[in-house]
């Protein structure tokens, strides 16, 4: 796993590194990252220290390769978006928990290659094809403060 | 007139209602009567009418609307109102290469036709489609399969069992214990899922012996696994995948590759016991995972050349016919001329585009998308009930793009985004959109498109395969 703490605004970071490897946590959008489970994929933890982070990331790669990054509010603990990149789809539906559903029978299939569900309480986009597939989901009433959109990719 | 009349019809599976309207922006459900005028050239039968419609040369901008002279001839596009022009090059328009005494079509050429769909299937937009027949492998079986999309996004031919007759001559890929395999394909809108059989195909004059084809919605196998389903939209039928069949003529030389080679991955393929119960996940050796069947070719097999002609980009066309050409430098029908070769990485298949001002990693050309793909801030996005993550400008835009291979080629390309709105409601009875573009995740590439496609030759050049170019994978235009 890998741990990214950000602040929202340039202040001066207290990095350390904290390597570590494990199982991976499955969480879910909109909710507290839940305790590790077995049997998953491991990785790399980084810690950059500071005051009153804004977020913190949890980076995972499955066994097949695909990346996945989920973004933990500090304030809330509850992830408040997902990324992911890679030659195969994660599991989406752990990953969007109850919004996957809304995200597959609500979102606008245009092509085989793209499907988006783009409501106020929240935004999924998934698109790409085998060995290329990408995608971002978050919740835009819970960024929290100061936080772009554009920061998390 | 020859035409199937589309129904108005709920589409995707009963009890899935919302799927229906799920779909309803560009998998269209409007009426396809009177669109069509060649009648010779609907359906999609016979699999030769239009092959030899010259397209060689078309201009590698999309141009400007200029000619509109509706096309009369069989195989060629047909409008009310619109249509298929290529600028100062060639077009269908001419109704050339189309009488009846006109030569038979190159053995590497299969004509390409953008219309309604099969019966049954919602009506999309920008979908391009050929027949290819399959036989049972030394021969025997023989059938024609229209409306089987060309897919240069992925590698494999899929067809949709009801499609098909006489499975049982097909021969299923069986492991040990007489259990069968399966595999599972998934995209970001669905999945499919069915047996793994072995066929003959028929790609134009060619046949490409005893390949691994993935037959969806085979009863052979049980239902889709959950690893594979994963909660998601099955595209099983023709209704639901809107085609008879995928044709992928990628640049990969199998579906997966090496990674499914090495390891089981859920969501590829599976291997289901004979006595019945669930399939499970399994590694799949490369020569018996689904593969590019112009790879497997004994000639014209290191890849493929699209050519569509241009479209006017305010009307579009109700009916676009081209060729998709086997080879590349193989023979005069499918030199390189002045195309560039843009390298893509081995992995993903994927270059890098600049454009507005923004650059886009992990870009690709994809016949099988139906619109231009991309994130953007300079353009409008649609603000209409349905058109949402389409974009949707004051009036026509025409952009330019750098696009950088690889290989270190780099090349700007022309292209054009018009409002979704007034193309897609505007002139509700066409079918091909040149300048049809729309949103991506903002983490994802530029998605090139059906709209990149029309006015220009397009090569998809096989991983590892020699080419006048060099050797694949790349795409050229």
């Amino acid at each position: 796993m890998r741990f990214r703490h950000f602040a929202p605004s340039g202040a001066s970071l207290l990095a350390a590194l904290l390597a570590t490897a494990g199982p991976v946590a499955h969480a879910t959008l909109g909710q507290p990252l839940a305790a590790p489970t077995a049997g998953s994929s491991t990785g790399k933890a980084v810690r950059r220290q500071g005051e009153s982070p804004a977020y913190s990331v949890q980076e995972s790669t499955t066994p097949a390769g695909t990346t996945v990054r989920q973004y933990v509010d500090g304030t809330t603990g509850r992830v408040f978006a997902v990324v992911w990149q890679g030659p195969f789809l994660p599991d989406l539906q752990q990953l969007l928990g109850d919004y996957f559903q809304p995200f597959v029978q609500q979102g606008a299939a245009r092509s085989r290659t793209d499907r988006l569900l783009r409501r106020d309480d929240v935004v999924v986009h998934s698109s790409g094809r085998m060995r290329a597939f990408s995608g971002r989901a978050y919740l835009p009433g819970q960024l929290p403060q100061g936080v772009s959109i554009d920061e998390l990719h | 007139m020859n035409c199937t009349e589309l129904p108005n019809a709920p589409l995707r599976g009963a009890g899935q209602p919302d799927l229906a309207r799920r779909i309803r922006l560009l998998w269209r459900h409007a009426a396809a009567a009177a669109l069509c005028v060649a009648l010779t050239a609907c359906g999609g039968g016979g699999g030769g009418g239009g092959g030899g419609v010259p397209l060689a040369l078309l201009p590698a901008a999309t141009g400007a609307g200029g000619s509109t002279a509706p096309d009369t001839g069989a195989g060629s596009s047909t409008g009310s109102g619109s249509t298929a022009n290529a600028g100062s090059g060639s077009s269908t328009g001419t109704g050339s290469g189309t009488s009846p005494d006109s030569p038979p079509p190159a053995s590497n050429v299969l004509a390409v036709t953008v219309d309604a769909g099969p019966p049954g299937a919602p009506t999309q937009v920008n979908i391009p489609y050929v027949t290819v027949t399959v036989c049972a492998p030394g021969g025997g079986s023989c059938q024609q399969i229209d409306h089987v999309i060309v897919d240069t996004g992925s590698s494999g031919l899929r067809l949709v069992a009801s499609a098909m007759q006489g499975l049982g001559a097909f021969p299923l890929q069986q492991g040990s214990g007489g259990s069968a395999y399966a595999e599972c394909a998934q995209f970001a809108i669905g999945y499919t899922w069915g047996a793994m059989r072995l066929a003959d195909v028929q790609l134009g004059g060619l046949t490409a012996s005893s390949q691994p084809i993935q037959v969806i919605g085979d009863a052979a196998v049980p239902g889709a696994p959950a690893s594979c389903s994963n909660g998601d939209v099955g595209m099983n039928t023709v209704a639901t995948l809107g085609a008879k069949g995928l044709l992928g003529v990628g640049p990969a030389r199998n579906d997966c590759g090496a990674i499914c080679a090495g390891m089981a991955v859920p969501g590829t393929y599976y291997q289901c016991p004979s006595g019945g119960g669930s399939c499970s996940a399994v590694a799949m050796p490369l020569a018996q995972q689904l593969a590019n069947p112009v790879a497997q070719l004994s000639s014209d097999n290191n890849g493929v050349l699209l050519q569509l002609p241009a479209v006017d980009p305010d009307a579009g066309a109700v009916r676009v016919a081209g060729q998709l050409v086997l080879g590349i430098g193989t023979r005069t029908n499918n030199a390189l001329g002045n195309a560039q070769a843009y390298g893509i990485d081995p992995g993903s298949f994927t270059f890098t585009t600049s454009a507005l001002g923004r650059q886009y990693a992990g870009s690709f050309v994809d016949s099988g998308s139906n619109g231009l793909y991309f994130d953007t801030t300079a353009l409008a996005p649609c603000t209409q009930p349905g058109l949402s993550g389409l974009y949707c400008p004051d009036s026509l835009r025409n952009l330019e793009a750098t696009n950088t291979g690889t290989n270190g080629t780099t090349g700007s390309v022309q292209f054009q985004v018009n409002d979704a709105n007034s193309l897609l409601n505007g002139h509700p009875g066409s079918i091909a959109y040149s300048d049809l573009a729309g949103t991506a995740s903002g983490i994802s590439g530029f998605d090139w498109g059906l709209p990149f496609f029309f006015g220009r030759s397009v090569y998809t050049a096989i991983e590892g395969a020699s080419t006048p170019s060099g050797a694949g994978p790349y795409f050229a235009f």
